[in-house]
């Protein structure tokens, strides 16, 4: 009679994993949202993109208007409850079987998501949060507390690296279980972490960050772009490519202007990577934007997206890759570090450079396209003061993030105002000159979490963000 | 003195002879019975003055004597009497006045007198306590059959289905059920419920039963109330066979159409644009214009003018063609009863159809050795072409956005070059008759259920029952879009093509082992005591294959497809155990208190905590026989009830106590927009979003119900009335948790609900002169108070919807609410809109909206008879209640809805509208107007909380009209009985002013808990056919 009725075990789902049967999961969970919803918003509000005049699917991001629900639980669900818990399952596997580089990884990875997460949202739910049914009401923590938990989590987890170890095989499908790359990516990570903190934490950022060039940190370096690559298969597809190029058919996101007349001014080679010439209309051929929101307004035209110029190979192919930290931007963070006075080596000037140049490898563009570039006014590293370097640093960086990195690209414009050319979208529905700060908190936390801190406005900016 | 009286008593409704009438002289001993031929002879003593005729099964009718030699008198039949049997929980025939708990029953007239497909839909308006709402209008469309509100959070709230005392699936799989892919509001298929499956015209009668009391020894499953289908039989058949023929033809066409503007037509901010698909353009003028796209040089050309039936042109006739053949027998020692059953349905979409065959046997005998021995058994084949729904593939939803002056018929050649793929006049939108050419869902389900049971008699009080039942079914499924590949504007619709195949196996085997004895205990009291066990598994298996992209559109296979399959596998196993007893002690004739108790234990629930026990009490006392006042008043009977029960439920619901890991997939709710593990050849199991819990237990719900059964003036006058109270505890939920805590929900015993409410049913014969004409009228109402008193955490759980318009549980609201983005309002309700715009903004937060629940609801039956002749007349309405009309969001945001001529499409400030100063609480008025240039923007954005309605709604549910033939002309054919039929159903629909847009009975999201969703389904429609019966 017992085991009659002993039959509830589910033949459907396997009941136990392994960190090298979850890693990649949780991978294709950062990926997607970052290639995909993030990939969508990002790129809006950093204007690399806008919204073409014959339909209307991303009019919101023109507007500046979400609603708690749009980013629940596939964005911040996916990330919690996904990525993030399927990295520290990943993690603690590692650390309970003495399997310390997959313990690293899933460290890495928390860190990187975390920093996402709250970069998109602020104060979030941190040391309280993945607790299961022993903590349902996550307590929010200042985004101040979660930086500097993030680095501390971040040492720990580089200082677990065994080169000696058992290393990862194809399910780290980000390195192949390569932990010299993983150990330059977290640095990378750092180094990023620290530098978002420039403006509002600067001696904490600048002593932070002597601290890794005295201890010689090494970063990603060219072809060492770490990479979620997406395959041509069923259901293995980019999901920016998906959403937008096979299920919507193509017919709402064209270049902005406001990225696209820069390109076109230094007639600069990556332009055909990032979007593709218009396949109809007056512009046929050629390279065209729309000016940042205006399809979203009654002074729209309303012409087919096919009038203009679609999101390009580098991210509307089936299998473009989403890049968590690009080799270039590893290069321009240090230059901007350097910069600062804060880092040392390499000149400010020629990390820069490189920064370029990695952009244009990873997009298969030629070495010479890119010294040529590097000739243009404008382009050609002028130096000078501090800010007057981040500026251009941080423009040339926003460029190279163009369609790919799109969250990054708005989180960096966030913290520095650069590109200072960018202005709001005509359709916006904030006061004039404002720009979205943050994503409004979803939904599942203003009913499921007691502890939700109530509503927080687009327009309210995140801790880090004090610079105009 | 004394004289004689002849005459003739025949049966009201066929006018035969009726044999063995007794025929008694009022007040007097004097009596005699009719013939073989219904004749009787009588003499009067000189006191006599009136003669009582009275025979079982029909209503005992008096008439004066005066000065008549001849009295002919016509019997009706009495549905009421006093010694009804109803068939009650594991098939045991009860007499219905000794039952402590609530039952209506259902007759097999009722139920086929209207001709319809579904037995479930032929029950609408009829019994009070039952919620019955077909889902839409599509051949084969599914029904939800409520009793008494939703008791459980998310498992099922349906009725349990019984078919000759063995349960029977009632499973609605729809297309994403099957799949493993996550819901796609772009691809919803009603494809039915498995109550469909029965024909309607092999029931004898239908018994509702409505408490857990009533339903108690089903165990886990009672707590929803019980559907007791008996099938017929051959038991009362004549010792020859007996041939039936039924045949019936049925039309239907569109219930309600939506109402369209007929004053702009095709365009956008006003001026014409020969691509849209909206009706935003400048003012009709009558004007010949050209339209669509230059083929080969060529346009067509068309006035500029509103065409206010091209929505209507595109819909169908649809039909039903339904024929049954059954063959019956009987002798002493057993009988037969057998058929065949053929429907054939078109719908009123184009190319939609839903068939169905059913073979049925079902045989008895006595054998002399005190064996007896039934055996049922039907096999039904069924299948389908189905509307699609949603916003992606439903025709509908396309063309309820067409341009007021395009006319729809003329895009159905698809030969005619305009209409190809390439050249269709709109690239936001396909060409509906492409769409039903070349996107088709189709099933075909094969199916056997049946039971054997055998029967020993010790001797005459003791019993021993043995029943078996198994019912399986496999469902078949082919989903197919051919590969769509144009070049030019067209392109923005071009598709991989798609298909897919879907196998469903079912199978529920249920073994009972009863043993029953009877006993007078003293001349006052009697036992009748039964107690037996039950062995139930229910196993699943799902199997889904499905290419995103074709080789070509030749042929539709898992072979034509480029690149790799997608497939999943499903299966699942639950087991039960239970052992029941029940004891029923009669005293006088007068009171009876049935006590009953069930044991189970549960595969499904902690293997060291799988065991519960369900006790049930009731009581039944008929005041008008106990204090004998039957006789000496109009009061026939005054029976109480009262009855208390705790029944359990959620013994259904596998896997639910373990945590584990599934395969990875990531979606952003776009169709085929996935990431599906593996990922480029590498697998990834992801930590599942659901946390197990090892200490589950079963829902309860706790009942108690007091009710009267009172029958005045012959019964000519009866109420039936019940008020309960029920309170389900520690319902199985899977509570939703905050995605920070690393998972989104877990399955606990977290939540209460209560539902209260009253059933009233009330009949009587206003009517019934000497001629046979007879007027019957029974009126039911039901109200039933839902409430949500507990929930894990004060936190609402999502049923489904829409993201921006979903249907929630919340605490302190009735079950299913609406919770939807909605616009600002100030502290004063007035709308906050944009300075620059004046447009609406969005509010961050979404608004609540009560409730999919109506207030109350009932139904009016009315019966005439006169002779051979029947006509009756279903009404009933549904009070109360809020339905999302995604007809409404479209026909606005399409500018088809009468509300976008508001001011005549000039400028126009939203009444009552403010600005909000800065980022302050003051708000001043506002002075913005929308312009044409925004007023689209303004219809087309409205937030989904605008877009919800009241679904109230009165209906013509039911007339039909029978003529049987005199026997007198029968006699002259070889027919035994000849019966000619009108029928009609759902033939008006009355709703509140607001609604101009749909049908409120329809939902677009199939049978399930998520009601309440007009999500551009098919439409549902009224029929109207004629049928003859004929026996041999």
């Amino acid at each position: 009679c017992e085991n009659f009725l002993d039959i509830n075990q589910d033949p459907n789902n396997p009941s136990t994993s392994t960190p090298a049967l979850t890693l990649p999961a949780g991978f294709g969970e950062l990926g997607y949202v970052l290639g995909n919803q993030f990939q969508f918003l990002g790129n809006y509000f950093a204007q690399h993109w806008t919204q073409a005049g014959a339909a209307n699917q991303y009019c919101d991001l023109e507007l500046y208007q979400m609603t708690s629900s749009d980013y629940d639980d596939r964005v911040w669900g996916e990330l919690y409850a996904g990525a993030l818990n399927d990295f520290k399952y990943v993690a603690d596997q590692g650390n309970e079987n003495n399997n310390p580089n997959y313990a690293a990884i899933g460290e890495i990875m928390q860190v990187y998501t975390l920093q996402v997460i709250t970069d998109a949202w602020g104060d979030v739910p941190f040391t309280s949060a993945l607790q299961s049914l022993t903590n349902l009401t996550p307590e929010y923590q200042s985004q101040e507390e979660i930086y500097t938990g993030l680095i501390t989590m971040l040492d720990a987890a580089i200082a677990k690296i065994d080169d000696d170890a058992t290393v990862a095989g194809k399910d780290d499908i980000i390195f192949g279980g390569d932990m010299g790359l993983w150990r330059k990516f977290a640095n990378t990570l750092k180094l990023k972490l620290y530098l978002r903190q420039a403006y509002v934490k600067p001696q904490v950022a600048e002593a932070g960050i002597k601290a890794m060039y005295a201890a010689n940190a090494q970063f990603l370096e060219m072809g060492e772009t770490a990479a979620v690559a997406f395959v041509d298969q069923t259901q293995n597809r980019n999901p920016f490519f998906q959403t937008q190029v096979t299920f919507r058919g193509g017919v709402d996101v064209v270049a902005s202007n406001t990225a696209l007349e820069l390109l076109q001014s230094t007639n600069d080679a990556r332009i055909d990577k990032f979007y593709a010439p218009a396949q109809a209309g007056t512009n046929q051929g050629k390279f065209a934007g729309i000016d940042q929101g205006v399809e979203c307004t009654p002074a729209r035209q309303g012409l087919q997206a096919t009038n203009y110029s679609k999101p390009g190979p580098a991210v509307a192919s089936a299998n473009s890759a989403v890049p968590l930290i690009s080799a270039a931007e590893s290069y321009f963070l240090q230059a901007e570090a350097v910069a600062r006075g804060w880092g040392s080596g390499a000149t400010a000037a020629s990390l820069y450079e490189q920064g370029i140049r990695a952009s244009f490898d990873y997009l298969g563009e030629s070495a010479a396209d890119a010294t040529a570039l590097l000739q243009k006014p404008g382009v050609a590293y002028a130096g000078g003061a501090v800010e007057a370097q981040v500026n251009q640093i941080i423009t040339q960086k926003w460029l190279s993030f163009n369609g790919t990195q799109g969250f990054e690209a708005w989180t960096e414009y966030r913290r520095t105002g650069y590109p200072n050319f960018i202005q709001a979208s005509a359709a916006s529905n904030l006061e004039a000159g404002e720009l979205p700060k943050r994503i409004i908190y979803p939904n599942t936390e203003a009913t499921r979490n007691q502890n939700y801190p109530g509503l927080k406005e687009i327009d309210v900016p995140v801790w880090w963000d004090v610079k105009d | 003195q004394n004289r004689t009286i002849t005459g003739r008593v025949t049966d009201a409704t066929n006018g035969d002879g009726l044999p063995g009438v007794t025929v008694l002289v009022k007040g007097t001993q004097v009596g005699t019975a009719t013939d073989a031929t219904g004749n009787y002879t009588i003499n009067i003593p000189e006191n006599g003055t009136t003669l009582i005729f009275s025979f079982v099964g029909y209503t005992t009718t008096e008439r004066t004597i005066g000065n008549a030699t001849t009295l002919n008198v016509a019997l009706a039949t009495d549905a009421k009497q006093l010694g009804e049997v109803v068939v009650t929980a594991l098939g045991r025939e009860q007499e219905k006045r000794t039952l402590g708990y609530a039952t209506q029953e259902v007759g097999s007239e009722a139920l086929t007198q209207g001709r319809e497909r579904s037995v479930l839909n032929s029950l609408q308006g009829k019994v009070a306590g039952v919620n019955i709402q077909s889902q839409g209008g599509a051949p084969g469309s599914s029904t939800r059959v409520v009793i008494r509100g939703n008791k459980s959070f998310t498992g099922s709230n349906q009725a349990l289905f019984v078919v000759d005392g063995i349960p029977i699936d009632n499973g609605a799989i729809g297309a994403n059920d099957a799949t493993g892919l996550p819901d796609n509001l772009n691809n919803g298929v009603d494809v039915g419920n498995r109550a469909n499956d029965i024909n309607p015209d092999d029931i004898e009668s239908v018994n509702i039963l409505k408490g857990p009391a009533a339903a108690a020894l089903y165990g886990a499953r009672a707590a929803n109330g019980a559907i007791m289908i008996t099938t017929k039989s051959g038991k009362n058949a004549n010792k020859k066979a007996e041939i039936t023929v039924v045949s019936s033809y049925t039309v239907e066409d569109v219930l309600r159409y939506p109402t369209f503007q007929n004053s702009y037509g095709q365009g956008f901010f006003g001026v014409p644009d020969l691509l849209e698909n909206t009706s935003w353009g400048p003012k009709f003028d009558g004007v010949l214009r050209p339209w669509g796209h230059v083929v080969n040089n060529q346009q067509r050309i068309k006035p500029y003018a509103a065409l206010p039936d091209n929505v209507k042109e595109f819909f169908d006739y649809g039909s039903n063609f339904t024929n049954t053949l059954s063959l019956s027998g009987g002798a002493e020692k057993g009988n037969y009863y057998t058929s065949y059953s053929n429907t054939r349905q078109k719908g009123i979409t184009p190319g939609t159809e839903y068939h169905r065959n059913s073979l049925a046997f079902k045989g008895s005998t006595k054998l002399a050795n005190n064996f007896s021995s039934t055996a049922s058994l039907t096999y039904v084949k069924s299948g389908g072409d189905f509307a699609l729904t949603g916003q992606g593939n439903s025709v509908y939803d396309q063309i309820i956005q067409t341009p007021r002056d395009i006319p729809i018929l003329e895009l159905k050649d698809l030969t005619n070059p305009f209409n190809d793929e390439t050249n269709f006049y709109s690239p936001y939108t396909v060409n509906p008759y492409w769409v039903i050419a070349n996107r088709t869902y189709t099933n075909n389900v094969d199916r056997l259920f049946g039971n054997v049971t055998l029967g020993y008699k010790f001797n005459d009080n003791l019993n021993l029952t043995y029943r078996i039942g198994t019912d399986f079914y496999t469902d078949r499924r082919q989903q197919f879009w051919a590969i769509r590949d144009v070049e030019g504007p067209n392109a923005s619709t071009n598709d991989n093509g798609m298909y897919s195949e879907t196998q469903i196996y079912n199978r529920e085997i249920n073994s009972d082992l009863m043993l029953s004895y009877f006993r007078n205990l003293t001349t006052d009291l009697t036992m009748d005591i039964l107690v037996g066990s039950n062995v139930r598994q229910v196993s699943n298996e799902r199997l889904f294959a499905q290419a995103d992209a074709l080789a070509n559109n030749q042929f539709r296979s898992l072979s034509n497809i480029v690149g790799t399959p997608l497939a999943y596998s499903y299966r699942d196993k639950i087991r039960l155990l239970g052992v029941y007893g029940t004891a029923k002690f009669g005293f006088r004739d007068y009171a009876w208190l049935e006590l009953t108790g069930r044991n189970d234990w549960a595969s499904t629930l902690p293997i060291n905590n799988n065991s519960f026990f369900y006790p049930a009490v009731s009581l039944a006392f008929d005041a008008a026989t106990a204090f004998d006042f039957a006789s000496t008043t109009p009061i026939n009977v005054a029976k109480l009830r009262a009855n208390f029960a705790r029944v359990g439920n959620g013994g259904e619901l596998p896997y639910q106590t373990r945590s584990v890991f599934v395969s990875g997939n990531i979606s952003d709710g776009f169709q085929g927009t996935d990431l599906n593990f593996p990922f480029g050849g590498i697998p990834g199991f992801e930590v599942s979003n659901v946390v197990g819990n090892p200490n589950l237990r079963p829902e309860k719900t706790t009942s108690f119900e007091i009710g009267a059964d009172l029958r005045f003036f012959d019964q000519r006058f009866t109420i039936d009335a019940s008020y309960y109270d029920q309170r389900s505890q520690d319902l199985i939920v899977s509570v939703p948790i905050a995605y920070s805590t690393g998972f989104g929900s877990s399955v606990l015993n977290a939540g209460d609900m209560t539902n209260k409410g009253i059933e009233l049913v009330v009949g009587g014969t206003p009517v019934q002169v000497e001629n046979g004409f007879a007027w019957d009228i029974s009126v039911n109402f039901t109200k039933n108070n839902n409430l949500v008193t507990k929930t894990y955490n004060h936190s609402p759980i999502d049923l489904g919807g829409l993201s921006s318009a979903a249907l929630i549980i919340k605490e302190g609201e009735p079950y299913g609410v609406f919770q939807a983005d909605d616009v600002m309002r100030d502290p004063q309700g007035r709308i906050v809109v944009n300075p620059a715009t004046g447009r609406p903004r969005v509010a961050a937060e979404q608004s609540l909206i009560p409730t999919v629940t109506p207030d109350w609801q009932g139904g009016v039956v009315n019966t005439f008879r006169y002779k051979g002749a029947r006509l009756s007349v279903v009404v009933d309405t549904r009070q109360g209640g809020k339905m999302y009309s995604r007809t409404r969001a479209t026909q606005r945001f399409a500018g088809t809805a009468p509300e976008t001529l508001t001011n005549d499409r000039q400028p126009f400030i939203i009444p009552n509208s403010v600005v909000q100063v800065g980022n302050t609480n003051e708000y001043i008025e506002n002075t913005t107007p929308l312009t044409n240039d925004n007023l689209y923007d303004y219809w087309g954005n409205l937030p989904e909380a605008t877009n919800i309605i009241d679904a109230s709604f009165t209906k013509l549910r039911e007339v039909s009209f029978s003529y049987r033939l005199p026997t007198a002309i029968t006699q002259k054919t070889f027919f035994g009985n000849i019966e000619l039929g009108l029928s009609g159903r759902n033939l008006f629909l009355w709703t509140p002013d607001e609604n101009t847009y749909i049908d409120p009975e329809m939902n677009s999201f199939g049978n399930g808990n998520v009601q309440g969703f007009d999500y551009s389904g098919a439409p549902s429609t009224r029929t109207w056919g004629a049928n003859i019966r004929l026996t041999f």
